[in-house]
């Protein structure tokens, strides 16, 4: 065993070089694994004082009913024994704008007991009445608005309301999800408001328990009292479990930087066991076993990978800790479970030792006679290598029909389980294919010149190594290119649907009063719209019929009526109002009923059509062509704008263009497709970068592994290097040659990573969005272009070390050997 | 690995042996390639190499007596025939314990590339008792490197020393584990002709010292001259055999088979 340790010691210390690679590679690897979990459990416990800091200031939290109406259906609890105190909790959803910006925001109450108040202020004073707030500094400066300046609330419902700003806090963290504001206001601020729930102290600690269950013995059904630690730590899991998703998808990110560094490993192994035949037959020869042998290479790869897993977690523990610290959410300090710290350093080290496997296989079975001389290598039983073949092929077959089910039933487990199955087949298969691409390149790149000639006949001379370099490449640029596919896709797929489902894309209008011309002109001029006009409206009395019965008559212009409405445009005898499917519906009415509509002292016959312009611009409208109505001699009030967009436009850059432009405006609202779906786009654009950025994790692994394996075929073709540069070679020649076979390499990569990731990236989508909307399918054309630039940049750069090391190589090494 | 087993003197072999040799082959051939290409490198070669005899094996280039000599060590086997190894048939001997037989009972020692790269003067030689699990005795290293003249230079790396000295750890190497039948392929090869000389010298004495039986390929008459007898081969086939060799007698004997 001694002997074994410290063979294997000796060449770790000879060659120290040569093994950078396997420890940057595990360092890396561990070093990912690490950080997400020292993240996970600093961000936790940071987002648990978050969630739980509202509760810590109480002794029991009740919760009101959620059918109750009485907005003091808390006070009974005051009378309950041993209560101190008992303050009302409300939360109102409103409209904020600034002078610079417009935004919706959350409103939440300051309990008026003093000690029951769970920040302080750093500026300012409290809020004393109804028309002030207050806010942490980082929603101050977002909005452009400091300490004593007015701001403007749009409740849901209800007028514009102007408040003064009065103090400002530093809370020190962000809410992680929702670009929402948040204010602190009076209870005066929400008048009738039912509290959603109220928070009592207590006089006896030591009562605890006996009041909370006097109070829920006293409260309603349906309202309950708990304990406010048992309530902090219920906000907390609720906050904690909605990452539950993120995590998973960080820790498959994991998973796949791992895959990339094992091959990268395993290859570099490869490599250096072939440039040790030499050695290991020595070995044998002077009486080692093939136990042996094996054991000193595991020994290696033990060193190694522990050097690698151990230096990968102390940084993984600095990144992960700056990540939290980054985002504002370690406020509860650095936090380390040492199981997953040692899980993950044992990760490192076992990836390592599985990676070795092959190479030490092939390193035992070096025949002892090699000592003697170079032998030309016996190829690998061609029968294993078939088989293999044979098993990847019919695994990868039944993946791709686990995925085009996945796709055309809408299946998403199902797709990821063909996905997965698809990576095991591919990963039999692959390297195996592209081996064999490699003599053709070759052939053409013989006639490309002599460098490309000489990098051709290096590259598929050692076929499977150079098809191993290349698979770690198409792990990362295969899940590069179905990320963005599957993301681009559903995005178009998501925006499609919002096209159909919100026919005017930004809605302006005021409660009632001529809006702006100046906002009217402003938007217009914005060049993601096609068509702005402003609509007349009247109010209208619609037969009730609950909550989606109109309040007015939309007087649609006809520049308008065609892109929006078709069937207002011939008219009719009896003219067409468009009113929400819901009135219908609730009336119990077919499509084309006649009805009748009060407007000022008349009564106005129509036949009712069913239209998405009724119900999806922020007012719930009539919708009648402005002839039709001016025919009947109704007058109407221009309170609205309607804009149509470009096809193909920028939701986002739209949105924020629109909230720009309109923010001057307090008079008028926003509705329309802007207003929707935000969202859901803002969260798969930051997941799709959070998911790119990991990626890099794995794409750095494999590019590692491509100037690795360059720098170790440099060390083994020392002498003929040597001679080509005796025979007159310029080193540029030689640059060039490694810079080649480097690029080859990558290219070969990313160009397989894109045939695989964008049709899985495709189906993906498709089995994601299937069951709810129609798939759009949509390719990100310039990402992917994108990708195979990169490839060839950072084949470029793999080979910039190796080459450095070729051109020194002195023209007189070519008499050594 | 291999706990220390109490391993037979040279004295108590010869007991065990029928005869009193070392090595022994039998009608033995080795055939490259099939068909029409076929190369037949040993070509039914018999011979016996006696406990503590010195042999030398000479004939012009490509004449199959580095293949014998591989066949003789068990590192390949031969399409016919059969090889002896102190008594044992080495074709009936599996991977493990053809490894035991090399690391304790055969010595080798090449041309060059004899030496692990990664370990220093005493760690290669000390290597096959190490990778048996045996102890190293100190003095006996001690005698053995200092008489092949190389005691300053056991710290040292192989790259560090030269080839003559590289070629004398070798020797010692291959005489500290007291393997019975050290076999050697143009030892002195890459040696200037004293050094070369000088080396053989210190091979003959102490495999007299040991009781070692030595194999020697060479191309150097006066290599062979030191041995006790030469065997010279041409065409996979050995054609004469020498007793008590002279250069002169030498020079003859290959003149008479490439003649
Ligand atoms: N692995 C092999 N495959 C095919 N032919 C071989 C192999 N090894 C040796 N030969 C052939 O067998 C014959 C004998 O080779 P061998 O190496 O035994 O000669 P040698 O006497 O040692 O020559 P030299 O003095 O040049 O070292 C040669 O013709 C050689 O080409
Ligand atoms: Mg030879």
């Amino acid at each position: 065993m001694r002997v074994i340790v410290a063979l294997a010691w000796a060449q770790v210390r000879t060659y120290p070089t040569r093994f950078l690679a396997i420890i940057v590679a595990v360092l890396l690897a561990t070093g990912f694994l690490v950080a997400t979990a020292t993240f996970v459990a600093t961000a936790g416990e940071g987002l648990r004082r978050t969630a739980a800091a509202p509760l810590t200031t109480a002794d029991i939290v009740v919760a009101a009913a959620d059918s109750t109406s009485d907005p003091g259906w808390y006070r009974t609890v005051a009378e309950v024994p041993h209560v101190r105190t008992v303050d009302p909790e409300f939360v109102r959803t409103v409209g904020v704008v600034s002078g610079e910006r417009r935004g919706s925001a959350t409103v939440q109450s300051i309990a008026a007991t003093t000690a029951v108040r769970w920040f302080d202020l750093d500026r300012g004073t409290w809020p004393t009445g109804p028309e002030q707030v207050v806010a942490d500094q980082r929603t101050l400066d977002e909005l452009g608005v400091g300490v004593g300046e007015r701001l403007t609330f749009r409740p849901g419902d209800g007028r514009p309301e102007t408040v003064t700003v009065t103090g400002s806090t530093d809370l020190g963290f962000r809410p992680l999800a929702g670009a929402s504001f948040r204010f602190y206001a009076d209870p005066a601020y929400f008048a009738d408001d039912v509290p959603h729930a109220a928070l009592v102290t207590i006089d006896d600690p030591n009562r605890l328990e006996a009041t909370v269950d006097r109070i829920d013995r006293l409260l309603p059904a349906g309202a309950s009292a708990v304990r406010a630690s048992v309530a902090a730590d219920e906000a907390a899991a609720r906050l904690v479990g909605g990452s539950t998703q993120l995590i998973v998808l960080t820790l498959a990110l994991v998973a796949v930087a791992l895959l990339a560094a094992i091959l990268v490993i395993a290859n570099t192994f490869q490599v250096v066991v072939a440039q040790r035949v030499r050695q290991t037959a020595l070995l044998r020869l002077v009486g080692g076993h093939r136990s042996q042998v094996s054991g000193i290479l595991l020994a290696e790869a033990a060193i190694v990978g522990t050097a690698g897993a151990v230096v990968g977690a102390a940084a993984g523990l600095v990144v992960g800790f700056l990540g939290a610290d980054l985002l504002g959410i370690s406020g509860g300090g650095l936090r380390v479970n040492p199981l997953a710290l040692t899980g993950s350093v044992l990760v490192g080290i076992l990836a390592t030792l599985f990676a070795v496997g092959l190479p030490t296989r092939r390193a035992a079975g070096v025949a002892p006679v090699r000592a003697l001389g170079e032998l030309p290598e016996v190829p690998l039983a061609a029968a294993r290598v078939s088989r293999r073949l044979v098993a990847g092929a019919v695994v990868t077959l039944g993946a791709v029909a686990v995925l085009a089910v996945a796709g055309v039933g809408g299946s998403l487990p199902l797709a990821l389980a063909g996905g997965l199955l698809l990576a095991a087949g591919l990963l039999l298969v692959l390297p195996r294919l592209i081996a064999m691409l490699l003599p053709p390149i070759a052939r053409v790149s013989e006639r490309l010149g002599v460098a490309a000639g000489l990098a051709g006949s290096s590259l598929s001379q050692n076929a499977r190594r150079t098809a191993t370099a290349a698979m770690a490449v198409v792990v990362g640029s295969a899940l590069i290119a179905c990320l963005t596919v599957a993301a681009r896709t559903g995005q178009a797929t998501v925006e499609a649907d919002l096209a159909a489902r919100y026919p005017v894309a930004v809605s302006a209008h005021t409660e009632g009063s001529p809006v702006d011309g100046a906002t009217v002109r402003a938007l217009a001029a914005v060049p993601e719209l096609a068509a702005a006009a402003t609509v007349g409206t009247v109010n209208a009395r619609f037969s009730d019929a609950g909550k989606a019965t109109p309040t007015r008559i939309a007087a649609l212009p006809v520049s308008l009526v065609d892109r929006l409405a078709p069937e207002l445009a011939t008219p009719t005898e009896v003219p067409v109002v468009l009113v929400p499917e819901a009135y219908l519906a609730a009336r119990g009415l077919p499509e084309g009923s006649p009805v009748r509509v009060g407007v000022g002292d008349r009564s106005l016959s129509f036949v009712a059509r069913t239209s998405r312009l009724a119900d999806t611009t922020g007012q719930l409208l009539g919708v009648a062509s402005a002839d039709a109505l001016a025919a009947q001699g109704v007058p109407t009030t221009p309170t609205t704008i309607w804009a149509v967009a470009n096809p193909d436009f920028d939701r986002a850059a739209l949105a924020e263009q629109v909230h720009a432009v309109t923010a001057g405006d307090l008079a008028v609202e926003l509705g329309g497709g802007i207003t929707e779906g935000g969202d859901l786009a803002e969260v798969l654009a930051i997941l799709l970068g959070l998911a790119l950025a990991m990626l890099g994790v794995t794409v750095i692994i494999s590019l590692l592994g491509v100037a690795n394996l360059l720098g170790l075929s440099v060390i083994e073709r020392t002498p003929e290097l040597a001679l080509l540069r005796a025979l007159g070679t310029r080193r540029g020649r030689l640059r060039a040659m490694l810079a080649i076979e480097a690029v080859t390499i990558t290219v070969i990569g990313a160009g397989t990573g894109l045939l695989i990731g964008v049709p899985v990236g495709l189906v993906g989508a498709t089995a994601a969005v299937g069951a709810t909307a129609t798939p759009v399918i949509a390719l990100p054309w310039w990402q992917l272009a994108l990708l195979l630039v990169a490839a060839v940049a950072t084949g470029v750069l793999a080979s910039v070390v190796p080459a450095r090391r070729a051109t020194r190589i002195s023209p007189a090494l070519s008499w050594t050997r | 690995m291999c706990p220390a087993g109490s391993l037979p003197t040279v004295g108590e072999m010869v007991m065990q042996t029928a005869s009193a040799d070392m090595v022994s082959c039998r009608d033995v051939y080795k055939t490259y390639g099939a068909g029409e290409s076929a190369i037949r490198a040993v070509d039914g070669v018999s011979a016996d190499f006696a406990v503590g005899e010195f042999t030398a094996i000479m004939g012009p280039s490509g004449s199959g007596k580095t293949t014998l000599m591989q066949l003789l060590a068990g590192l390949d086997t031969p399409t016919a025939g059969s090889v002896r190894v102190a008594g044992t048939l080495v074709a009936g001997l599996d991977d493990r314990a053809l490894t035991d037989l090399r690391r304790d009972r055969i010595g080798f020692i090449f041309q060059a590339f004899n030496l692990l790269p990664t370990l220093t003067a005493r760690q290669n030689i000390t290597l096959p008792l190490r990778l048996a699990g045996r102890p190293v005795d100190p003095a006996r290293l001690r005698i053995i490197v200092d008489r092949l003249r190389i005691g300053d230079r056991m710290e040292h790396h192989p790259t560090e020393l030269s080839g003559g000295e590289q070629q004398r750890v070798a020797v010692a190497r291959a005489l500290l584990a007291q393997p019975s039948v050290v076999f050697a392929d143009e030892p002195t090869g890459a040696l200037d002709i004293a050094t070369g000389r000088a080396l053989l010298a210190d091979l003959r004495d102490a495999a007299r010292r040991y009781g070692q039986t030595i194999i020697m390929v060479t191309h150097d008459p006066g290599a062979a001259a030191h041995a006790d007898r030469a065997l010279v081969m041409a065409d996979g086939r050995i054609r004469a055999e020498l007793r008590q060799p002279t250069r002169d007698t030498i020079l003859a004997s290959l003149a008479a088979v490439t003649g």
